[in-house]
């Protein structure tokens, strides 16, 4: 398909030489996509430099003004050829204004052009740069989210090693004569005390908590629940605020949490607590054992899968007419769902509220209600006098339920 | 005859550099030959003294046959040039790009105005330019020269003496070579460089006159036959002769050697370095001596006796040593990098060429494994090439040859026909810049004006810028009965009652109809233009005995229409058009690394930019960074344009395919410049004038098979039958791009295909043309 009549040019050898350029590039392609550096620079013109320029067009061709004679077209024979003399004779008079006129024209020309010229190539080193910034910007980008990766990827890794020096623990000192060995694994349990101390330092005080978790007591009550047979267990029971205020109330009530030093903490003030994780030793329950089962600030903690099976689970063991409650961050308050739920590293996704009560109700429970709690009071709210409809509006968003607790019972 | 004037800004003797020596040379072997020489210089001394101080006095000064008149020097303030000649020299040279000039916040016009300059020579050179035949002006980057040459710019020639530098892109330097009469080159690459530069405008009034060499004068009957105690007869070697060091590329000559004597530890070839610089180079290679510095004569045994020349040195602008191995018949090799020194060897067919340390290690084998007879061989064409462009008295024939020195022979008398017309005028629709037909008409009238005719060009349509080059058609007014008459028939027009019975001798041109069913769906007004064009056609043919197409394409079509043996007239390219200035915005904005693929053309369905655009969108996800310029008019409502429009946003290509509409000659000028490769898949062509200019840029046209297409494109460009398969002509283009051996072959082609378009070689078919019309 390829003619030539250039004698130097031999047409079997370049129809091989195109052979070969398809095959390499075939190859190139393969090896993905070259760069594109299709991008056009964009430079931006906002004072309209690109007008002025074509404003020197026009003053260019004028800038020889008062040198010729036109041609004059419009008359003919003897008319024009006195008007062109009259016209050359104008010219030559107007020549000591013109002539400086003409000097004076150019020189500002020529300046202007030099000056445009600067600009042009001012604004294209600062097009220059800004693609530069942006470049350097989407570069940081990239970096910033492969160092949250990487923080990820070693907390989850720390977790493990955690697991299983624990593990490794707990099978040594099953083991007789290794007490030694076991003290000595204690102590690399990092993430515990962290997670204590995390605690202590954004869950709030002792106090605070044990406050708002008394609200909660009428619901076990009405349950006929924390009787001997109707034990209450405490899913994630932490620092044992509840715990205590069951004890209080003189209910039955046993502790679960996965964190060591926590559990030793509830031990150490008389609590029963379990040292294991919730799913497994719901699943280790009789069906129909428990009157009730509550968990604070848990669920946001887990997957959709191993919600679902907390659910589950809880049906399974609860005994008819016992109540289930599981507190968590209300994202309907924007500060909380868009802030403050996040300040829990372990946390995974806020829940909205609707969808937890769609899901017991759909996984078995009845009665499923969603209580709403801990709204912003006092002068945290903005004021209603000035611009009610307004500051209402706000508070609703930024100062509603902190928490909310979706409840249900087992008929 | 009147004297002819050398300008240069320093004059003497013993002036050390390129221009000044050769200035030295040329004016007074030319004074030695009989003719006037005066030399034109300042009060200054030589380049390295005070460029404001007048060292030597005013005056005239008589030496040796040679009128020598020396002018003070202007006051400068030195310390602004030097600030800008130290910003033009901060620029880095992979920055720099023809067409724009480097020089910005006007440092560039501080560097001409605070340069070394001489405003009495100047007022000299205003008031008596009419006493000299003709002024050489060098070199190319000093004030004296580049505002004294536009001052009797029509009897100057500028001999450059240019160099791949930044003061290369100045705005006043691409002045003095676009206004100068003539360029005289020392190399071809210089004229290559220039031609890189400046674009096509300028290569015809370009010359390469060459530089002489010394010694070819000389007879050396004598030579030392040994040197520093080497036994030059009994010994081979390769010999790598000048100044020695680093930016010399010595170092890796020597690394290249010992490589080669690794990989042949048995070879007997040797390596003789010898010349000013650093060193010793070489010691502990086995076969390598550097005898530094060595006598004349000792440099010329070594030369005489050597194997062949190395020059690996890849920045040199002319260099000595090649000519005077070559004088003694010895090949020669070269570093194919080095533009000046690798052109030579190519030209001459001299010796070879190599790049890297790979290439020169191999070279060394290559060498040791040829015979005598096939060295002398080499030695002997580079030898021819020497006697052309080095020796003085070849070099000095080719001076008064282009000065026009020589007594004029005596001119061709024209023969013309007493008996006949003495008028012959024009007559075409549409007269407009830029125009092919429009451009074609003025060399015609031109050309029949130097023959003696009355001639003028009548319209019916003029563009106002045109103004001054024809007259508006009115009922035939200025037109006389017996004038002879050339009608332009391209489209229908009112001209064809008039035409046709016009008493006086009369011929038609036929610049082609494009066939009405090719544009009918695109452009229903026009194919009904066409139609009438055709018919009308028709009508003509019985008035007219005389025609011509301008192509073969268009004769036949004549003789279909009843015309009876049309001849073919083709039409006028010549690349002076383009002398003038790029448009420097688009030289911006094309220079951007992207490859550009450009096609010229009217936006027109017979013209197939919607297959280009197809085309190309395969071509740029092939190989990417790519850019289709479609130069040519349009008009917005227009439905063809509209739907490339379409098109082009369909096949998400807006960045990358560039509408410039109807343009100047300058940003025109500017797409050739820049384009990497003429693409085009028009399936009509009456004649195609942008093939050749592209030509004229050195760009390798590809192009569909049609038409007029291959008639125009000749031995030129390489044509395809089949636009099917985008990824075959894909990768066809790329090669023309890319591949040196294919893109070279094809430019090389179309340097030659070019010239059948120049008024010189249309000028016959034109006479025979009019003595047709003279029955």
């Amino acid at each position: 398909m390829l003619e030539s009549k250039n004698p130097e040019i031999d047409l079997t050898q370049l129809l091989e030489k195109i052979g070969l350029e398809l095959k390499l590039q075939q190859k190139r392609a393969a090896g993905g996509p070259e760069p594109a550096v299709s991008e056009e620079l964009e430079i931006n013109d906002p004072y309209s430099w690109g007008q002025l320029s074509s404003t020197l067009n026009i003053a260019e061709q004028n800038v020889n003004a008062g040198a010729e004679v036109t041609t004059m077209l419009h008359y003919r024979g003897i008319v024009r050829k006195f008007a062109k003399l009259l016209g050359k004779i104008t010219i030559f008079l107007g020549r000591v204004i013109t002539i400086p006129q003409r000097n004076f024209n150019s020189s500002i020309l020529h300046s202007q052009r030099i000056t445009l010229d600067g600009i042009r190539d001012m604004n294209r080193n600062t097009a220059l740069l800004d693609r530069r910034m942006r470049q350097i910007e989407g570069q940081l980008k990239e970096k910033s989210a492969l160092i949250d990766y990487l923080k990820t990827g070693l907390v989850t890794q720390e977790r493990r090693v955690s697991i299983l020096l624990e593990e490794l623990r707990r099978q040594l000192t099953a083991g007789e004569g290794k007490e030694d060995f076991a003290v000595n694994l204690a102590v690399p349990d990092i993430l515990d005390p962290l997670y204590l101390a995390f605690e202590n330092q954004f869950r709030g005080t002792r106090e605070e908590i044990r406050e708002r978790l008394l609200e909660y007591v009428p619901l076990i009550r009405g349950a006929s629940a924390g009787s001997a047979d109707r034990e209450i267990l405490d899913i994630g029971c932490g620092r044992g605020e509840w715990l205590e205020i069951l004890k209080d109330e003189g209910l039955a009530a046993r502790g679960l949490d996965l964190n060591h030093v926590l559990v030793q903490e509830c031990r150490e003030k008389g609590f029963e607590v379990v040292e294991k994780d919730a799913l497994s030793h719901l699943r280790s329950l009789p069906d129909n054992s428990l009157g009730a089962i509550t968990a604070f600030h848990v669920i946001e903690h887990l997957g959709f899968d191993d919600r679902i099976a907390l659910f589950d689970e809880s049906v399974r063991v609860l005994k008819p007419g016992g109540v289930a409650f599981f507190e968590t961050p209300n994202p309907r308050n924007l500060l909380v769902g868009g802030c403050n739920f996040w300040a829990d590293p372990t946390h995974l996704r806020p829940l909205y509220p609707e969808t937890q009560q769609f899901l017991m109700e759909y996984r078995g429970f009845c009665k499923v209600d969603l209580l709403f709690l801990h709204p912003h009071e006092g002068e945290q709210r903005l004021p209603e006098e000035e611009a009610p409809q307004l500051a209402s509006r706000l508070n609703e968003v930024f100062s509603c339920a902190r928490d909310y607790t979706v409840v249900g019972y087992k008929v | 005859m009147k004297p002819v004037a050398f300008v240069i800004p320093w004059f003497g003797e013993n002036l050390k550099g390129g221009a000044e020596q050769l200035a030295w040379q040329v004016s007074n072997r030319l004074a030695k030959r009989g003719y006037s020489v005066e030399v034109l210089t300042t009060c200054c001394a030589s380049f390295l003294d005070d460029w404001s101080t007048n060292h030597l006095p005013a005056g005239v000064e008589h030496l040796d046959g040679l009128v020598v008149r020396r002018f003070k020097v202007d006051k400068r303030n030195g310390e602004l040039f030097n600030q800008a000649n130290t910003y033009g020299l901060s620029i880095s040279p992979e920055d720099l790009r023809p067409g724009i000039n480097p020089f910005t916040f006007g440092t560039g016009e501080l560097f001409v105005a605070e340069n070394i300059n001489s405003s009495a020579l100047e007022r000299y050179l205003k008031w008596n330019k009419k006493k000299y035949h003709a002024f050489v002006f060098l070199p190319y980057l000093y004030g004296v020269i580049l505002n004294g040459l536009p001052l009797v710019a029509k009897q100057s020639w500028l001999q450059p003496c240019l160099h791949d530098e930044v003061y290369a892109y100045l705005p006043d330097v691409e002045n003095a070579m676009r206004q100068c009469r003539g360029i005289l080159y020392n190399s071809l690459g210089e004229e290559r460089l220039a031609s890189h530069l400046f674009g096509p405008g300028i290569v015809r009034k370009g010359e390469v006159v060459g530089v002489g060499v010394e010694s070819f004068d000389l007879t050396h009957s004598e030579l030392p036959k040994q040197v520093a105690g080497h036994q030059l007869e009994q010994e081979k070697y390769v010999l790598c002769l000048g100044r020695r060091d680093k930016t010399k590329n010595t170092v890796m000559l020597v690394e290249a050697f010992r490589k080669y004597r690794k990989r042949y530890p048995e070879s007997s070839l040797q390596l003789i370095i010898a010349g000013p610089g650093d060193g010793p180079f070489g010691v502990a290679v086995k076969g390598v001596h550097d005898l530094g510095l060595v006598s004349e004569l000792d440099k010329e045994s070594l030369l005489s006796n050597c194997t062949a020349l190395f020059q690996p040195s890849r920045n040199e602008s002319y260099s000595r040593v090649i000519m005077e191995a070559w004088f003694y018949n010895r090949p020669v090799a070269a570093h194919g990098a080095c533009l000046a020194t690798a052109m030579a060897v190519e030209a001459a067919g001299g010796g070879w060429l190599a790049e890297d340390l790979e290439e020169w290690a191999q070279l060394f084998h290559r060498l040791n494994e040829t015979e005598e007879s096939e060295l002398v061989e080499f030695g002997k064409k580079g030898r021819e090439y020497a006697r052309r462009y080095a020796e003085w008295d070849a070099v000095i024939d080719r001076y008064e040859i282009v000065l026009g020195l020589r007594s004029p022979q005596i001119a061709k008398e024209r023969k013309q026909d007493r008996s006949a017309i003495r008028t012959i005028h024009q007559l075409l629709p549409g007269f407009a810049y830029g125009d092919a037909i429009s451009n074609q008409t003025i060399i015609i009238r031109d050309l029949l004006r130097s023959q003696g005719y009355k001639s003028e060009i009548f319209t019916e349509q003029i563009d106002p810028s045109m103004i001054h080059e024809a007259r508006l058609f009115k009922d035939g007014k200025g037109i006389k009965a017996d004038a002879g008459l050339i009608y332009h028939h391209s489209i229908g027009a009112g001209l064809t009652d008039f035409v046709i019975n016009h008493p006086g001798p009369k011929s038609l041109i036929y610049h082609n109809v494009t066939p009405p069913e090719l544009v009918r769906d695109a452009d229903p007004e026009l194919a009904k233009k066409l139609e009438k064009g055709l018919r009308d056609l028709h009508q003509l043919a019985p008035h007219f005995p005389v025609s011509a197409g301008d192509s073969r394409f268009n004769s036949l079509d004549l003789e279909e229409n009843g015309f009876s043996s049309p001849a073919v007239l083709p039409i006028c390219v010549s690349p002076e058009k383009w002398n003038i200035p790029a448009e420097p915005n688009m030289m911006r904005r094309l220079q951007d690394g992207r490859d550009n693929l450009l096609f010229v053309g009217r936006l027109a369905a017979n013209k197939c930019q919607h297959d280009l655009i197809d085309v190309f969108a395969s071509y740029l996800s092939m190989y990417g960074n790519c850019r289709l310029i479609l130069v040519g008019g349009f008009i917005e409502e227009e439905a063809y344009y509209q739907s490339l429009k379409a098109q082009v946003r369909r096949l998400g290509l807006e960045g990358d395919v560039l509408f410039t509409g109807k343009v100047s000659d300058s940003a025109l000028h500017s797409c050739y410049r820049c384009a990497d490769l003429f693409w085009s898949m028009s399936e009509h062509e009456g004649f195609g004038v942008p093939l050749i200019e592209a030509m004229w840029f050195d760009l390798p046209v590809f192009a569909y098979k049609s038409s007029a297409v291959p008639e125009t494109l000749g031995e030129g460009g390489l044509l395809f039958t089949d636009k099917q398969d985008s990824r075959y002509l894909s990768a066809t283009a790329r090669l023309l791009m890319h591949d040196c051996e294919v893109r070279s072959k094809v430019i090389s082609a179309q340097k030659q295909r070019r010239k059948a378009f120049l008024p010189e070689a249309i000028e016959p078919k034109l006479e025979a043309l009019v003595r047709g019309m003279n029955g």
